[in-house]
């Protein structure tokens, strides 16, 4: 019941919480490219 | 006066637990408010910790001559104060306020990921205790400046350096965490009816710094981890011996290191927003155009950074490229100078402590703007490059910029988190102290580095004596003044004058509007009604 309830709730929807892990992933994946982006160009010479 | 705002305790208790005792709630919590209490505080230890080295540098200064430490550990210490101010004092503020503030301005419960927030913090009391812990070692702590040029970083570097570099990728993990987290809970967790463009200038001013965060730090990260394999592992990045180029760590560094300049203002013009309106009794002038100019001004902080290496040897059309990017800045920060005037233009304005340190970040911030623009022409740069102009500019920037506006917000919002209102003479004598000394204390600096005086030097020639006497004095008096400071922070959080619920009469926004003073521990745990 009481996990029904958080499951409608506006801010802890299932919905919800599956955008924040896209937004997480999604900005994991800038944050590694420009990380390895720092070796290449450290490295063109 | 505003009406009293009353909560619903009963749907709280009923639902959620209140902090538990002791230390474990500050070592287990995942609270926006005890993290971001958490980080203000780091914020407070690491100021007055760099600032004592920066006491220490003055003491050495007020005379020519070598009176109190050795060169070596005087260059310890402009490296140590240096790195401990930007990423000890002024970040975990800014995320600080961030964490207090962000949640209770967009209507959402709490940060979207609680876990991660408590982890984000924790990382940092650990990466610069290792820092600090390098004082103590045979080597002594890095010397090499907070810029950490290779080789001497990388070649010349004492061994205390391998804890530096651990020390940094502990910062960087826990920026990177802490902006993910401010990004997702921007994008993901704002109340039904709040859309972007409704969202506090602070909100967005931090969403676009986040993203900076995101972009950067990942840089430095590499750019120390191959310092790391350059001094250990047989590298030669930044080693002209085997192949590499040590220009290449300073091209590295400041692509990191200017977007860090606004990562650190960026939240600051946030604050601003919010506090002139509210003092001038007046919407704010312009907000469109502060949310585009905040976007432009983080566009542009990507593409200037090789200004702070005009004397490195580049070609001239490098040089004017970033010459010309560089001055461009100064229109979309210009709008928002402008914007904050246009606010006060006939207001019904009161000086109350949190509007004073606003004030004095607009005229402050704007002198360091302009010898910033000075700095930003490549050819007198060629004059200007490593003297105590820089460090007057930029000392201008962070101090009566950055610093100004955290001081600023504490007065502003202390009041709604704890409930009790800062004694106002105090605040205000905290303010004119402050303001006094930073001037006697910076202003000179402009004029030793116009003589030729260079950075980074704990003796110096006879006729830059009156100037570095006068400036020391500043220094020490503005060092009390922030003592004085801590007086006032503890006074207010230990009791005080009754805030109200809206707390300014001109204050607006969801902290303000719909929460009293203090918050409760849960605040939002249904949406609130935006307008």
């Amino acid at each position: 019941m009481q996990q029904e309830q958080h499951e409608q709730d506006y801010f802890t929807s299932a919905e919800r919480r599956k955008r924040t892990w896209r937004i997480v992933i999604a900005h994991l994946l800038i944050v590694a490219t420009f990380f390895v982006a720092t070796f290449l160009w450290g490295n063109f010479e | 006066m505003s009406s009293e705002i009353t909560h619903d305790a009963a749907h709280d208790e009923h639902d959620h637990h209140g902090p538990a005792k002791g230390l474990m709630r500050w070592v287990t919590t995942t609270n926006h408010k005890d993290i971001g209490t958490l980080y203000l505080w780091l914020s407070f230890i690491m100021l007055l910790y760099g600032g004592s080295m920066a006491m220490i540098i003055r003491l050495e200064l007020f005379q020519p001559g070598l009176q109190w430490v050795e060169p070596h550990f005087f260059n310890q210490m402009t490296t140590m104060h240096g790195l401990v101010m930007v990423f000890g004092a002024i970040m975990p503020a800014f995320v600080g306020l961030a964490n207090w503030l962000v949640p209770m301005m967009i209507g959402a419960p709490d940060m979207a990921l609680p876990r991660l927030n408590n982890w984000s913090f924790w990382l940092l009391p650990f990466a610069f205790g290792i820092l600090a812990s390098t004082t103590f070692m045979e080597s002594g702590a890095p010397a090499f400046g907070w810029t950490f040029y290779a080789p001497l970083s990388t070649t010349y570097a004492p061994d205390s350096t391998d804890f530096f570099i651990f020390a940094v990728h502990l910062m960087g993990i826990s920026s990177v965490m802490g902006s993910i987290n401010i990004i997702a809970t921007i994008l993901n967790m704002r109340a039904p009816g709040m859309t972007l463009m409704k969202m506090p200038l602070f909100v967005w001013t931090w969403l676009i710094t986040a993203y900076l965060l995101i972009a950067v730090m990942p840089v430095l990260a590499g750019a120390v981890t191959m310092m790391l394999t350059d001094r250990h592992f047989g590298t030669s990045f930044f080693d002209a011996a085997g192949g590499g180029d040590p220009v290449m760590f300073q091209h590295i560094f400041w692509f990191f290191g200017h977007p860090e300049v606004y990562i650190m203002i960026l939240p600051a013009f946030g604050i601003i927003s919010a506090i002139i309106p509210t003092f001038a009794r007046k919407p704010l002038f312009g907000y469109s155009s502060m949310v585009y100019a905040t976007a432009s001004i983080a566009i542009l902080s990507f593409m200037v950074w090789a200004h702070h290496m005009f004397t490195v040897g580049m070609p001239v059309a490098g040089e004017l490229y970033f010459m010309y990017a560089t001055i461009l800045i100064s229109i979309p920060t210009g709008v928002k100078v402008f914007n904050w005037v246009t606010t006060m233009w006939k207001g019904s304005m009161t000086f109350e402590t949190p509007m004073l340190w606003a004030l004095g970040f607009i005229v402050m911030f704007t002198i360091g703007g302009f010898s910033g623009l000075m700095l930003g022409v490549a050819p007198v740069d060629t004059q200007y490059h490593d003297t105590y102009f820089v460090v007057a500019h930029f000392h201008y920037v962070l101090v009566t910029g950055a610093l100004y506006s955290i001081i600023a917000a504490f007065y502003y919002w202390v009041p709604k988190w704890t409930g009790h209102m800062y004694n106002e003479t105090l605040g205000k004598i905290h303010f004119w102290w402050s303001t006094i000394a930073v001037n006697v204390l910076f202003f000179p600096q402009h004029f030793l580095g116009l003589a030729g005086m260079p950075r980074r030097i704990p003796d110096y020639s006879l006729q830059f004596a009156e100037f570095n006497m006068i400036s020391s004095i500043g220094g020490f008096a503005f060092g009390l003044a922030q003592v004085f400071f801590l007086y006032i922070v503890i006074k207010t959080i230990r009791g005080g004058e009754k805030a109200t619920d809206r707390v300014w009469e001109g204050a607006t926004g969801l902290e303000f509007e719909q929460l009293p003073s203090p918050p409760p521990y849960h605040s939002f745990t249904e949406a609130p009604p935006v307008r």
